[in-house]
């Protein structure tokens, strides 16, 4: 008896508590390209808070492991070498200000970073050691995106974004090559908008927030 | 007895497990891994103007040398000699590499001091000892031919011709010098008459006892690393560009499709033939002085050499290319 009782009053409680803390919507849709999808890309809520998952980039087979990790400022990213080669991680964007470099990692190591370079950015890792190598880092105030690792000959992305803050009612896509795209999006709402690359029509997101 | 077996079946799983991740690394070279500048291939109209630049005399300032000089078709994209030679008849000092597959490549030049095809481009052009041609005096010349600034504005709008659309029109067409059909390839692809016997055992000694797979791997056998391999001239390689003492004598893996074409080797061209190069392997290079660390002798027998010059030659897939006619 007491069991059923208090079931229904800890649901009530939590819809109660989501409701005052206004994480409710979902943001959902499809990033779809026309040709060839972009090495990887972000869509995120900013403003939102800071990411609360630990962003971590491996390094096996002389490739990252991941093709985007996202962290928030002031988090720490980690770098691993699990490879049998040396390696090295640096950034050197001078347009979105980002310079780092963690010099040479020998196999079975890792190091960590704090990320103290300008938040809203999308920035391009590599290996001096090895230049095939390519990842990106995202720095990002928001603990709301969705990392979209693109694949080959894959041109039709569905995503969603759960808790969406209610009073935040923009959302940016970031895509390497791209400029930044922002979204007004209000609960209730749907829309398709072009993806430009250099005034070009590249593909289409559609996008609706419930 | 039995714990034999067991550890006879664990080497064997483990060798089994090491290869098959080496030869999955080894590949055929997808077009969809091409980094284009505005990520979609460039229309044929831009790959013609580019190739008539490349062949175009123009471009040197004594209109006595176009890129085919030293990156000749027929000659693998090389030029036979051991170091090339400039437009005013001096030595370069270096081989000149060869240019196939720099579709997929992330650094360019023996030393990697330009990241893309389209700085590459420009490079020689301007290059004192090379083609010698200053790019400000270079557009007007181009831009004098009607063929040129019809060609540029069509291609490039109101960017016209500029030197960063030069660079961009040059490297469209040097990423169709594409070389994807080997027999090589085709075993890859299934079928296991495409290489020779010889070929096959040459391929296994590629990625096992001749160790050259820790370099020449990918789909274009490149890391596009830098190593010093120890052929013990007093080239700095590397150094010159990033400044790291580490990486002096250190010089970027050359991919390998077609390098049956582009005799002699190493960057100093100081290898006659493939037989010289493995034979500098083979003694874990001349020079001990900076060896990379992955370089070792490698104890190969006269048979083992000839496989792996016969496998080097299943990587053959010839690029053809018509001379465009130069316009007047």
């Amino acid at each position: 008896m007491k069991a059923t009782f208090t079931a229904p009053l800890i649901v009530a409680a939590t819809l109660a508590l989501t409701s005052i803390n206004g994480y409710a919507d979902v943001v959902s849709g499809k990033l779809e390209f026309k040709k060839k999808a972009p090495f990887t890309g972000l869509l995120y809520v900013p403003g939102s808070g800071s990411s609360t998952k630990k962003p971590m980039i491996d390094q096996k087979g002389k490739a990252f492991t991941t093709k985007i990790a996202v962290g928030s400022p002031g988090n720490t990213i980690v770098f691993k070498n699990s490879d049998t080669f040396d390696h090295n991680i640096y950034a050197n964007d001078a347009k979105q200000k980002v310079k780092f470099d963690v010099g040479l990692m020998t196999p079975n190591n890792s190091m960590q970073l704090k990320m103290d370079w300008p938040a809203e950015t999308l920035v391009r890792v590599g290996c001096k050691i090895h230049p095939k190598m390519r990842g990106y880092v995202a720095n990002v105030k928001t603990d709301h995106f969705y990392p979209f690792p693109f694949k080959k000959k894959v041109k039709s992305y569905d995503f969603k974004i759960i808790d969406v803050p209610s009073d935040k009612n923009q959302l940016i896509l970031m895509m390497p090559k791209y400029g930044k795209m922002t979204i007004e999006l209000k609960k209730g709402e749907s829309k398709t908008i072009e993806v430009k690359r250099k005034k070009k029509v590249k593909g289409t997101l559609t996008i609706s927030r419930s | 007895m039995f714990n034999k077996i067991l550890q006879l079946a664990l080497i064997a799983t483990l060798s089994i497990g090491f290869n098959s991740t080496f030869a999955a690394d080894l590949a055929t070279p997808d077009v969809d891994d091409i980094e284009y500048p505005d990520d979609e291939a460039p229309s044929e109209l831009e790959i013609t103007l580019g190739k008539t630049l490349f062949f175009d005399t123009r471009l040197s300032i004594n209109r006595k040398q176009s890129c085919a000089s030293c990156h000749n078709p027929d000659l693998g994209f090389s030029d036979g000699m051991a170091s090339g030679i400039g437009a005013m008849g001096g030595d370069l000092g270096r081989n000149t590499p060869h240019i196939y597959n720099l579709a997929w490549s992330s650094a360019m030049f023996w030393d990697g001091r330009m990241e893309t095809l389209e700085q590459q481009a420009l490079g020689p052009i301007e290059a004192a000892g090379e083609m010698n041609m200053p790019l400000d005096q270079l557009l007007p010349r181009l831009k004098a031919v009607k063929y040129y600034r019809e060609t540029f504005d069509e291609v490039y709008g109101a960017d016209g011709l500029s030197k960063i659309t030069l660079g961009r029109a040059i490297a469209a067409f040097e990423r169709t010098i594409i070389s994807t059909d080997a027999p090589f390839d085709r075993y890859l692809g299934g079928d296991k008459t495409a290489m020779s016997d010889s070929q096959i055992r040459g391929l296994e000694l590629f990625k096992g006892k001749g160790n050259c797979i820790d370099c020449h791997d990918g789909a274009n056998f490149t890391d596009d690393s830098y190593h010093n391999i120890g052929v013990g001239d007093d080239d700095k390689g590397r150094a010159e560009i990033s400044g790291e003492k580490s990486m002096t004598g250190a010089f970027k893996t050359p991919g390998l499709r077609n390098i049956v074409f582009s005799a002699p080797y190493l960057h100093d061209g100081s290898a006659a033939s493939l037989e010289e190069v493995i034979d500098l392997y083979n003694v874990g290079g001349k020079s001990k002085k900076n060896l990379d660390k992955l370089i070792k002798p490698l104890h190969l027998n006269k048979r083992e050499k000839f496989d792996l010059i016969s496998f080097l030659g299943a990587l053959t897939s010839p690029v053809v290319v018509q001379r465009p006619a130069i316009p007047k």
